[in-house]
């Protein structure tokens, strides 16, 4: 089934999907741009020091971007779709769950600037809810956990860290029924 | 991107790397304008703004934590940092832990990006899902660390 492109199955030109999402993008940009503007003659003051902060988070995300290119261009080269099928997609088990909550935890920087390769990998055969999972455990960070326990506690912490592991299957088994459910409902 | 696979030699690689570059100059459009969006929120709400918006009612406010949390992006630190304001100004630790998990797992400002890549049935789902364990979370987390302290 992954082996049909995303616009084959739904019966769109090929490409048509890629353009108008791309659009989107920069409709997104637009808007944001004009809220930008208005602010910056509203607030000038305000504005610029905002302006200053997105420009040091997206120098700092340079570094990052660069290593998750890499990331996505060597899963696509060396990854098999059976192999990345078997370890994270319906057949994967329990092992995926765990695959799913440690990758989560152990990886680095925004959620956003994932989602891209996490795109690829779903076309590779990632389910969606250890997509969810994945996404839902990068909330974990070990290197702000002494952080977190210095302004709440440890207990608190520790707590805290646990549930959210433990619910984050829940989150993703719920959104495999609801996105399955919908799509269900939508050939209805 | 098809998913047909490249051929195993340097040519196969390097255009690997030209779907992966590709993908996400693609993706530029979403990034600078979700980065844009991070700058006026950190600015123009700080942590003395979102102390008028609780209400005092536990329920309530657990609700308008993790909402707040949802719209506000950025460094978990600084979540913490509001949050361990708003627990010293008497704020309660339910709407504190909502606020915290919300912050990390739910992206209102980057939704279109989200629905863009991973499809708008997955984005949805996963940020109503999310917003609503992270009431379940904080509930859960403040009852144990009752229990147990």
């Amino acid at each position: 089934m992954n082996d049909i492109p995303q616009e084959k199955k739904a019966n769109v030109k090929p490409g048509q999907k890629k353009k108008s999402s791309q659009t989107s993008g920069y409709y997104f940009l637009g808007a944001v741009t004009l809220l930008t503007i208005v602010l910056l003659v509203v607030f000038p003051g305000k504005t610029e020091k905002a302006l200053s902060y997105s420009l040091n988070l997206f120098l700092r995300l340079i570094p990052l971007i660069a290593a998750i290119i890499t990331f996505t261009a060597l899963i696509n080269f060396f990854v098999d779709q059976k192999k990345l099928s078997s370890l994270l997609g319906k057949e994967s088990g329990l092992k995926g769950w765990l695959i799913a909550i440690v990758s989560g935890i152990i990886t680095h920087g925004p959620v956003y600037v994932w989602f891209s390769m996490l795109e690829e990998m779903k076309k590779h055969g990632m389910r969606d809810g250890l997509i969810a999972v994945f996404l839902y455990n990068r909330a974990i960070k070990i290197p702000l956990i002494p952080i977190m326990m210095y302004y709440f506690g440890t207990l608190y912490t520790i707590i805290l860290l646990v549930v959210m592991v433990v619910t984050s299957p829940i989150l993703g088994l719920l959104l495999e029924l609801f996105v399955k459910e919908k799509a269900v409902s939508t050939k209805g | 991107m098809e998913n047909k696979k490249p051929p195993r030699n340097l040519k196969g690689l390097l255009i690997s790397f030209k779907k992966a570059s590709l993908s996400l100059v693609k993706s530029l459009p979403y990034f600078i304008g979700i980065i844009l969006l991070m700058g006026m929120l950190k600015i123009f709400i700080p942590p003395e703004t979102l102390l008028k918006i609780f209400t005092g009612k536990i329920f309530i406010d657990t609700g308008i934590g993790a909402l707040i949390g949802s719209v506000l992006a950025g460094n978990p630190v600084n979540s913490y940092i509001i949050g361990h304001v708003l627990l010293k100004d008497g704020v309660s630790l339910f709407v504190i832990t909502a606020f915290i998990v919300s912050w990390t797992t739910v992206g209102i400002v980057q939704i279109p990006y989200e629905i863009q890549t991973l499809g708008k049935g997955f984005a949805i789902a996963r940020n109503g899902l999310c917003f609503l364990l992270s009431i379940f979370v904080s509930v859960v987390t403040v009852l144990i660390l009752g229990v147990i302290s």
